[in-house]
């Protein structure tokens, strides 16, 4: 089987805060500090999705390294 | 192994009253010295056989250290190229709030509507491949004030 063995899990799209230009702005010019903070959350979120889509990558590199040398010892 | 035929003549000579005491003591000395030899003899061919057996083992539990070994040099490869992409994208995270706060504490739209746009799927950090198209277009429901 080897590399087939693989368990690929698939990540759904990473979500997106969806917000068109003109409430972006009428939100900014409602509260600046609220619209802040929401940009702030969406930004430490976005970088927790892109460590936790890295940390999957690696493991699935690292089985790959597995099956790997099974075949190189074959 | 064989017995030599001339201690078993003797011994039989010595049942029969033939013999001094002198070469019965010579027979059960050579009887001694045999079994001597062979337990020592049994002894060696019993401790080889024990130690292939031993040998035998060691080598698969070396076997099993050592690809117990390889396996841990592969997670520890792994964990530290993982280690490595983590700070890039903690440190990108760091950077964009603080551009972010620049931008909500500048009082520009555009500004703000950038760091918007930089969380779309995409993009690491960077601008709108469009330049800012917000600053270009300014939103209609800013100026309508809703």
């Amino acid at each position: 089987m080897g590399a087939a063995a693989v368990l690929n899990l698939p990540l759904e799209p990473q979500p997106v805060l969806s917000l068109t230009d003109p409430e972006i702005t009428a939100m900014y010019k409602a509260s600046p500090t609220g619209t802040g903070k929401v940009l702030k959350f969406a930004t430490e979120y976005k970088g927790w999705g892109d460590i936790a889509g890295a940390a999957i990558q690696q493991h699935q590199e690292y089985e790959l390294t597995l099956f790997s040398g099974q075949e190189k010892k074959k | 192994m064989c017995a030599d035929p001339a201690p078993l003549a003797g011994v039989i000579s010595a049942l029969e009253g033939k013999m001094g005491y002198l070469e019965m003591a010579k027979l059960a000395a050579v009887a001694i010295l045999m079994v001597v030899v062979l337990a020592v003899c049994g002894h060696y061919v019993y401790t080889y056989k024990h130690n292939q057996d031993v040998i035998a083992q060691q080598a698969e539990k070396i076997k099993g250290l050592q690809a117990e070994q390889d396996l841990e040099k592969k997670k520890a490869d792994s964990f530290d190229a993982f280690m490595k992409k983590k700070p890039v994208i903690q440190r990108r995270v760091v950077q964009n709030e603080a551009q972010e706060d620049e931008a909500i504490n500048s009082g520009d739209v555009s500004r703000v509507l950038d760091a918007f746009h930089r969380l779309q799927p995409g993009t690491v950090g960077n601008p709108p491949p469009n330049g800012g198209g917000s600053r270009a277009k300014p939103a209609p429901g800013a100026a309508a004030g809703s």
